[in-house]
């Protein structure tokens, strides 16, 4: 058997239908041995009833008209509202001036320095950068020894010599005999 | 409440968007009504409930676009109407002013005329109605919501918790709250 608080728990669910089969048997034992809850049960439902019954009211009769009215007073309004904020400059955002005038900044300075007339003149630089550029003695001149720098005739020259016969060193004399005769065949072959 | 029109709400408001104002109108004519009922009861006073109908179409009308397939139409504009309505009630209450068209607990216009019997069962009902609703008056906001929208609307319990945005076992504890705290405040005003 359930309590009265959880009869009064359960009262909507039983009312609207929303309650499992043993909780509907559960409110029902109780409903039929408490009379307090029976009193309740029956005030509720008699109240639904009453509810559920209560007279329909409607709008009146110029509601339409009236609506009608209130939506061009608003949209009137609107238009007001808009044609007192002027002219459509006063509507651009704040922002947006000062990002036009950003620009505006960068593309004068572009023209200036890209239009600028060049009024530099070569100059000698000055003396003490003179002093501290002084060639350097020590400095090895490469431009004989390193092909990077040497001119195609130089290049062919150097190549030919570095590849001659002569540039081979003879056989020392603690070589193998058949190295050596090896080695002879070779220089002759080529 | 249910709808037996060929046209659903929906359709309706979709050629609303789509610039057709015809549309619009048969959406007043279908629920300004109903609306009427649900304000009225909510604020139980005829002319500030048909202000609030009014501004409730004003505002489907001027946010027609703001509605989005998602949820029912039905809920949708019930939303509207009910935070409207809390608005009223918030406005009258900050202003602290009673009109004489408007009952307090202590009224009395409960005198009967006539002893006729017709005429008796007739002011009992409208006795009766009268009651209910200075009880309801008495209820707090949400319970009132939840109880109008389930026992005079007939709304399902899961429109009224997409109308009131809560979860469908909140719903389900609140009109049974709202419903027993009802019962005391009758009880309260009948002296039991």
């Amino acid at each position: 058997m359930i309590s009265c608080y959880q009869f009064k728990n359960f009262m909507s669910g039983y009312i609207d239908k929303d309650l499992s089969f043993q909780k509907r048997k559960y409110f029902e034992e109780h409903l039929n041995v408490c009379p307090q809850c029976q009193k309740l049960y029956h005030s509720i439902i008699t109240t639904k009833t009453n509810m559920a019954n209560f007279p329909e009211v409607s709008v009146s009769e110029n509601f339409l008209s009236n609506l009608q009215n209130k939506i061009l007073a608003e949209r009137n309004a609107r238009i007001q509202v808009g044609m007192s904020r002027g002219f459509a400059l006063r509507r651009i955002p704040s922002f947006a001036y000062g990002f036009a005038a950003a620009l505006l900044a960068v593309i004068i300075g572009f023209y200036l320095l890209e239009f600028q007339p060049n009024t530099r003149t070569p100059q000698a630089p000055p003396k003490l950068v003179q002093e501290r550029i002084r060639p350097n003695p020590s400095i090895p001149n490469y431009e004989q020894s390193n092909p990077a720098m040497m001119t195609p005739g130089q290049l062919a020259n150097s190549e030919s010599a570095r590849d001659s016969l002569a540039d081979i060193p003879e056989p020392s004399s603690n070589i193998d005999p058949d190295f050596q005769n090896k080695i002879k065949t070779v220089k002759e072959t080529y | 409440m249910k709808d037996s029109y060929k046209i659903s709400d929906e359709e309706l408001i979709r050629r609303f968007q789509a610039g057709d104002e015809a549309a619009f109108e048969e959406i007043v004519h279908r629920y300004s009504n109903r609306l009427m009922n649900f304000a009225y009861r909510f604020v139980f006073d005829m002319e500030e409930a048909e202000d609030i109908v009014q501004d409730t179409f004003l505002k489907v009308y001027q946010n027609r676009f703001a509605y989005k397939e998602i949820a029912k139409f039905s809920t949708w504009i019930y939303t509207i109407t009910a935070n409207l309505s809390k608005t009223i009630l918030r406005k009258r209450r900050n202003r602290k002013m009673f009109s004489f068209s408007r009952l307090g607990p202590n009224d009395k216009d409960m005198d009967f005329p006539s002893k006729e019997r017709a005429a008796l069962s007739h002011i009992e009902e409208n006795f009766n109605e009268r009651t209910i609703q200075k009880a309801m008056l008495k209820l707090p906001e949400h319970f009132r919501t939840t109880i109008i929208l389930r026992d005079i609307q007939e709304l399902s319990y899961e429109e009224i918790s997409n109308i009131i945005n809560a979860p469908l076992g909140t719903v389900k504890s609140r009109i049974n709250r709202a419903r027993l705290r009802l019962q005391k405040e009758l009880q309260e005003l009948r002296g039991e």
